[in-house]
């Protein structure tokens, strides 16, 4: 419960990014007052700077608190958990130059202007603050971290399981082992890459399903979606699919989900993998049609060859 | 979907048709490449100062830099209004508050552009272009209030210790009407996706290609 308030879903907007407005306008404002009291010394800017600092210093350290719990929520392989811990660190550096900048400050508010010392110190904590803000909004426009994640009721997965499927003939289907039944409770998924195909498995409304993990609009993450019966939507624009056949429910997607066949034995989750050489996608998305299609189940014979042009 | 349909027709049984085949997408786009271009040529060439506002250097869209700025002085703004009404801070608390109501304002003058250029990317009938709709309209009444209320602070400020219930009025109507459209904007973001993955999708595309999933032509 206080995890999710922390997570702002009551609100419908992550709770980090809605409360960092303040430390990052506020240490702009003691930049810009800093500026200010050098201008027009001994009128009190130099004590408004440090108020302005200290109400940021407050607002940072609050603002902290749903980051840890956001950051902490990032699947630990996700593309941008790096970007995350950069963030954290310089977040941390720049708080903490603050807070010298502040006892800098301390025995001289009613200084005609800020000295120096203190404010090369803010100018310093001022280019962390850049840096780490610049990489937190790629966090969320590049990275889609912390999108959409209210609508999801159940946890998102904390990583990737890979499983690689051993050689045998090409044309037969392999039942590989994901994990056990008692590890998905209703509503929530596994991450998986089996034999490189990236999927989510799914345990909705007493069944099991695994379909391709990648959204086909702007490849948002289907593993963080949230769902509706047999329906997944994407995190990110909402697009919808059928998980039970791929299909496109609702856009923006166009293009249907890849899905696999999954089988219980003994306990555990099994996917159904038909190996084929690991091409890019546009043969595999071929390939598979054809295989449909024809009955022909042969991987040389593909009609796009490896340099599908897609690349 | 329509790229599997234009394959339907086909049968993909004779390896002499195979080189036929494998050109039908490259056909399809090169096809395509030149509508498209002249699409994407109106729009990139209306303007790069619209690429510029859309924050397409930056990889970032601007706009919800720039806001923080608004967003963070206004209502810290109120504190420092509430605070200098309880008799801290004297005049500097007053000096305080004039210079984030001002500095606030300046931001606005790359924030509403940059707004309105992220806006007009939204096709109006996603519910997002309405919600994009009030948010624009809440933020100029917003605007409006907090440049009367700097406007009155301009006789006192450089003495007062603190401000006039009048400025209190205004700052704390302002931070209530803020917070809403501001949560809007954030709703625009977090609930409908706007401006996400849209600077990164090629990314994505790759990392979608590389694990095997179907994607669908590129444009």
């Amino acid at each position: 419960m206080l995890r999710n308030v922390l997570q702002g879903k009551p609100l419908r907007h992550p709770l980090h990014p809605l409360l960092v407005h303040f430390p990052v306008g506020l240490f702009v404002l003691t930049l810009v007052l800093d500026l200010v009291s050098h201008a027009f010394s001994g009128q009190g800017f130099t004590r408004a700077a440090f108020y302005a600092l200290a109400t940021g210093l407050v607002a940072a350290l609050v603002a902290a608190i749903p980051g840890f719990i956001d950051y902490a929520d990032i699947r630990d392989d996700h593309p941008g958990k790096r970007t995350a811990t950069l963030h954290m660190v310089l977040n941390l550096l720049m708080v903490g130059t603050y807070a010298v900048s502040f006892g800098l400050r301390l025995g001289h508010l009613d200084a005609p202007s800020t000295p120096s010392l203190p404010l090369l110190v803010s100018v310093g904590g001022f280019a962390l603050l850049s840096i780490s803000g610049y990489l937190g909004g790629r966090l969320v426009y590049g990275e889609g971290i912390a999108v959409g994640r209210h609508r999801r009721k159940t946890q998102t997965p904390q990583h990737t399981i890979g499983i690689a499927v051993p050689p045998s003939r090409d044309d037969k289907i392999q039942f590989a082992p994901v994990a056990r039944t008692t590890d998905l409770r209703s509503g929530e998924t596994i991450r998986a890459e089996i034999d490189g195909n990236v999927m989510c498995i799914a345990f909705l409304e007493g069944n099991y399903y695994a379909f391709q993990e990648f959204c086909t609009h702007r490849f948002g993450p289907l593993s963080e979606g949230c769902f509706n019966k047999t329906e997944v939507e994407c995190p990110w624009h909402r697009s919808r699919f059928d998980v039970r056949t791929g299909k496109v429910l609702h856009g923006p997607a166009k293009v249907d989900l890849k899905t696999w066949p999954v089988e219980i034995r003994d306990g555990q989750i099994c996917v159904g993998i038909t190996r084929q050489p690991k091409a890019p996608i546009a043969q595999a998305f071929f390939q598979s049609r054809f295989n449909e299609r024809s009955g022909a189940q042969n991987p040389d014979k593909d009609v796009f060859g490896r340099q599908s042009g897609l690349d | 979907m329509k790229f599997c349909e234009r394959i339907e027709p086909q049968t993909f049984i004779q390896a002499d048709e195979k080189d036929k085949r494998r050109e039908t997408p490259d056909r399809d786009r090169s096809a395509n490449q030149p509508s498209q271009s002249v699409g994407g040529k109106g729009r990139g060439g209306a303007s790069s100062i619209a690429n510029f506002l859309k924050g397409k250097w930056l990889k970032h869209p601007l706009h919800s830099v720039v806001v923080h700025i608004p967003v963070a002085l206004w209502p810290a703004a109120l504190l420092f209004d509430l605070l200098s009404y309880a008799g801290v801070g004297g005049n500097a608390m007053v000096r305080l508050s004039f210079v984030a109501i001002a500095f606030g304002l300046a931001a606005t003058a790359i924030a509403v552009p940059t707004g309105v250029a992220d806006w007009s990317e939204i096709k109006q009938e996603k519910p997002a272009w309405k919600i994009g709709l009030y948010h624009m309209g809440a933020n100029l009444l917003v605007i409006i209030l907090y440049a009367v209320n700097l406007g009155l602070r301009l006789e006192n400020f450089d003495h007062a210790t603190r401000v006039t219930p009048i400025q209190l009025i205004l700052s704390a109507i302002g931070t209530l009407l803020l917070f809403g459209s501001a949560w809007l904007g954030g709703l625009m973001v977090y609930d409908h996706g706007i401006g996400i993955a849209r600077q990164s999708k090629h990314k994505w595309r790759k990392a979608a290609e590389a694990g095997n999933a179907n994607v669908p032509p590129v444009k």
